[in-house]
C-alpha cells in the first residue's frame, strides 16, 4: 500500500467513498472496512499503536450511533425483537442502527488506510505530477505543514510568557492568538522569501528531484477496488 | 547606466538606492551607493535599526516586491536585480536568513536540498549533488533528518548548504551568528572560509567584527539615517578606525567589550532554591540534577550548548513546566523571553505598562490616572518616553526587549530570569540593557540570564554555570 502512487490512491479512496455515500448497504460497509484494515494492515512500516488508536476513536464512535439507532429511531411496523421496558427494540431499528454504524466504520477505515500509507510530502509530490497540481500550491502546502510542530512548540511558549505576566487566559484567548497570529504572518512572509530566494519560480521550468511512479499495479488497483465496491452493491 | 555596461568583476551595484516602508514614509535607507566585487568578503555593520536587513532583501531582489517602495536600482550584469526570474537571480545571489527557523518549506534536509536544485533544473544527478552540498556545510549524514529536529547550528547549515546549491556568485547572510553557541559559531566559520578560498563572495552583516577577521576584505558602515559611510574600510584601517566604530555604538575587534563589573555579591538572603530539579517531557529527561541558589542583589548567568535546555530551565524555574525535585522560591519570578513579542497583550506601550503594575492586584480603577503617570516615568527610565502611543509590535527589536523588560519589572520583584537578553542587539543596546538589569540587581534584584557571549556573561554576572546533560556546573576559565 504504501508504495502505490499516492494520488492514484487518494482519487480511488474519494470514489470508492463517494460511491458509498449514496447507498446503505451494511454488507458492502462492513466489507470496505475489512478490506480497508487488512490493506493499511499489510503495509510496511506501519505506525500499528497510531492505527489501532485512531480505528478504536472509529470503533467507538460506530458504537455510539449504533446504540442511537437502536434506540431512538422511528419504528416503521415491523416485528419486535426485544422490549425492555425503557426502549423497544425492531427489526427496522436494528438496521438502522447498523447502517449508521457500518458507514462510520467504512469512511473511517478508508481515511485511516490513505493517511496511514501516505507520507504527506508523496502525496504533494503526486499531486503535482500525475494531476498537474500548480506548483506554487503544492510547495506552499507542504511549507505550511512544516510550519506545524513549530506553532504548537510557540502556543507552549506564548501560554508561559502570558502566565508570566500575570494574566489570565483561556487556552483559546486572542491574548494568545494575537501574538501567533502575528508571528504567523511574519513566518508566511518569511518563508515565501527564502523559497524565492532559493530561485523558486512557479511559473518557471523546473527539475523533478522527487519522482512519484505510476506504474500498472495503481491502476490495477484503482480499478479493481472500485469495481469491487460495484459489484458489491449490485450483488450483495 | 544598464547592468550589461558593469565593470567586470563587479557582482551588484547600487545607484542611490532609497527606500522606504510606507509610500511617503520616512526613507529606511538613504542614497546608497554600494558595489559588491568577485571574490570580496565584505562584513555590514550599523547600528541597530539602522536598515541593515533591508538592504539585504534589496540586494537579494526580495524588497521592494515583498514590502516598501524604492527609489533607484539594483543592478548585476544581467540587469536589474528584481526584474530577474527567481531561478536566475539565485545564481547571483542568495539571502540566508536572521532566523534559522524560518527558511525551509521541506520535511527533511535533503529535501529541501532537492528544492533549490529542483528550482534551478539541475541536469545532473540530483540526489548525489544534494548529498554533495550537505557534506560541504558540514552536514554528513544528514540526509534523511528532519528539519525541525536540527538544532539551530544545524539549521544556519542547512540553509548555506541550500544557498549553495544554485552555486550563486554573492552568499548574503544575515547574521548568521546570533542564534549559535560558540563552537556551532566557529564551525559555521570555517566552512565559510573554505568557500572563500575557493572563489564565493560574500557580504555578511553582523555586530561583530572579531569572528571575520581572518576571511574580512572590507567592513561597510550604515549609519543611524540609513546611509552608507562614504567608503568601505579595508582590513588594514581597522586598527586605525576606532572612532567610526565608537561614533556609531559599534563593537570595535578586540575591544574589552565592558569594563569589568565589580562585584558586590555579598548578600547572602535566600531567594531562590532549587535541589536536584529535573524535567521529564514525554518520557525524555530534557534537564536534569539541578542545584541552583540564586541570593537577593545577585547578577547569575547560565551558559550552555543550543539545544541542551536553557529555556526549559528558566521556564521550569518560573513554575510554568512540571517539575520533578524540590524548588522554593520567594515571590513570584518575571521572565523576558528570548522573542519578547510573545509577551505584549496591548496595542499600546503605555497599558501594557499599566498592565503589569496593575496585575500586581491593585487594579483600582479610580488610580487609572496615577498608574499613568508612573507607567509614563517608568518608560522614560528605560529610554522609550518619546514613543508613547505606538503598538509594541511597532518598536524595533531592541525597543521590544526593552519594554519586555520592564513590563517584568514595572512591579517589585524578587527574582527576574532573561532568555538571550542581548540577542541581535548592537553594543549601544546591549549596554544599555545591561545597565537598566544592574541598576534594579544593585537594589537587591536576584537576576539569571541565558547567553551565548561568554564575554558578556564574564563581564557582568557575579557567577557563570554551564548547563550540561548532567546538571549545572560552576564555569571558569580563567
Amino acid at each position: 500500500m504504501e508504495r502505490l502512487n499516492p494520488a492514484y490512491k487518494f482519487l480511488t479512496i474519494l470514489i470508492v467513498g463517494i460511491i458509498l455515500s449514496f447507498s446503505f448497504n451494511i454488507r458492502v460497509n462492513f466489507g470496505v472496512f475489512l478490506l480497508s484494515v487488512l490493506m493499511t494492515l499489510s503495509s510496511r512500516n506501519l505506525e500499528y499503536k497510531k492505527f489501532f488508536f485512531w480505528l478504536s476513536v472509529f470503533a467507538l464512535c460506530a458504537l455510539g450511533f449504533f446504540m442511537t439507532g437502536l434506540l431512538f429511531s422511528k419504528n416503521i411496523d415491523s416485528s419486535e425483537i426485544g422490549n425492555w421496558g425503557f426502549a423497544t427494540i425492531s427489526v427496522s431499528s436494528l438496521e438502522t442502527a447498523l447502517r449508521l454504524s457500518s458507514r462510520i466504520l467504512a469512511f473511517g477505515s478508508l481515511a485511516l488506510l490513505f493517511s496511514m500509507t501516505t507520507r504527506p510530502s508523496s502525496f504533494f509530490h503526486s499531486l503535482r505530477q500525475q494531476f498537474k497540481i500548480p506548483a506554487k500550491f503544492t510547495y506552499g502546502v507542504l511549507a505550511a505543514y512544516g510550519f506545524l510542530p513549530t506553532i504548537k512548540n510557540e502556543y507552549v511558549l506564548v501560554r508561559a510568557a502570558v502566565s508570566v505576566r500575570g494574566v489570565k487566559a483561556g487556552p483559546l484567548s486572542p491574548r494568545l492568538l494575537y501574538p501567533m497570529l502575528v508571528r504567523s504572518f511574519r513566518r508566511a512572509e518569511n518563508v515565501a522569501m527564502a523559497m524565492e530566494s532559493r530561485g523558486f519560480n512557479p511559473k518557471a521550468e523546473r527539475g523533478e528531484a522527487f519522482p512519484v511512479p505510476l506504474g500498472p499495479v495503481d491502476i490495477l488497483f484503482s480499478a479493481s477496488f472500485v469495481a469491487a465496491v460495484v459489484f458489491g452493491l449490485i450483488f450483495l | 547606466m544598464t547592468g550589461l555596461k558593469m565593470e567586470s568583476g563587479t557582482i551588484l551595484e547600487t545607484d542611490n538606492l532609497c527606500f522606504s516602508f510606507a509610500e511617503k514614509g520616512p526613507y529606511v535607507l538613504n542614497s546608497v551607493c554600494l558595489t559588491v566585487k568577485k571574490g570580496e568578503s565584505a562584513v555590514l555593520m550599523g547600528p541597530s535599526g539602522s536598515g541593515k536587513s533591508t538592504l539585504a532583501y534589496l540586494l537579494s531582489g526580495l524588497y521592494p516586491d515583498y514590502a516598501g517602495f524604492l527609489k533607484g536600482e539594483v543592478l548585476c550584469r544581467l540587469g536589474k536585480i528584481n526584474d530577474l526570474p527567481a531561478e536566475e537571480r539565485s545564481r547571483i545571489v542568495s539571502l540566508i536568513f536572521q532566523n534559522p527557523d524560518d527558511q525551509f518549506a521541506m520535511e527533511t534536509a535533503g529535501e529541501e536540498v532537492l528544492f533549490t536544485l529542483e528550482n534551478i533544473a539541475f541536469p545532473g544527478d540530483m540526489k548525489k549533488k544534494a548529498e554533495e552540498l550537505l557534506d560541504v556545510a558540514g552536514l554528513n549524514n544528514f540526509f534523511d533528518r528532519r528539519i525541525n529536529e536540527l538544532s539551530g547550528g544545524e539549521k544556519q547549515k542547512l540553509s548555506l548548504a541550500t544557498a549553495l546549491a544554485a552555486d550563486p556568485e554573492l552568499l548574503i547572510l544575515d547574521e548568521p551568528l546570533a542564534n549559535l553557541d560558540p563552537a556551532s559559531s566557529g564551525q559555521l566559520v570555517d566552512i565559510l572560509i573554505k568557500l572563500k578560498d575557493a572563489g564565493k563572495s560574500f557580504l555578511i552583516i553582523d555586530h561583530r567584527l572579531d569572528p571575520w577577521m581572518e576571511m574580512l576584505s572590507s567592513v561597510i558602515f550604515l549609519d543611524r539615517q540609513g546611509g552608507l559611510y562614504p567608503r568601505k574600510l579595508s582590513p588594514s584601517e581597522i586598527p586605525v578606525s576606532r572612532d567610526i566604530f565608537k561614533s556609531l555604538g559599534l563593537f570595535y575587534p578586540g575591544d574589552p567589550l565592558w569594563p569589568e563589573r565589580i562585584s558586590n555579591f555579598n548578600n547572602t538572603e535566600i531567594v531562590l532554591k532549587a535541589d536536584n530539579l529535573s524535567v521529564t517531557v514525554k518520557k525524555r529527561t530534557i534537564i536534569n540534577n539541578i542545584d541552583l541558589i540564586l541570593t537577593k542583589g545577585s547578577l547569575t548567568s547560565i551558559i550552555g550548548h543550543n539545544g541542551i535546555g536553557k529555556t526549559t530551565l528558566l521556564l521550569s524555574l518560573c513554575g510554568l513546566f512540571k517539575i520533578n525535585g524540590k524548588l522554593w522560591r520567594r515571590g513570584r519570578p518575571g521572565l523576558v523571553f528570548q522573542n519578547p513579542g510573545f509577551q505584549f497583550l496591548t496595542q499600546n506601550i503605555v497599558d501594557e505598562v499599566v498592565m503589569s503594575i496593575a496585575a500586581g492586584g491593585t487594579c483600582d480603577k479610580s488610580k487609572n490616572a496615577e498608574l499613568r503617570a508612573l507607567a509614563l516615568s517608568f518608560l522614560q527610565d528605560f529610554g522609550l518616553s518619546n514613543m508613547n502611543e505606538r503598538s509594541p509590535w511597532q518598536l524595533s527589536q531592541g525597543q521590544q526587549r526593552r519594554l519586555a523588560v520592564l513590563t517584568m519589572l514595572a512591579r517589585e520583584r524578587e527574582v527576574l530570569f532573561l532568555d538571550e537578553p542581548t540577542y541581535a542587539q548592537d553594543e549601544e543596546s546591549t549596554i544599555s540593557i545591561m545597565h537598566l538589569l544592574l541598576e534594579r540587581v544593585d537594589k537587591g534584584l536576584a537576576a539569571l540570564f541565558v547567553t551565548h557571549d561568554i564575554a558578556l556573561a564574564r563581564a557582568y554576572s557575579d557567577r557563570i554555570f554551564r548547563l550540561d546533560s548532567d546538571g549545572l556546573k560552576l564555569f571558569s576559565d580563567s
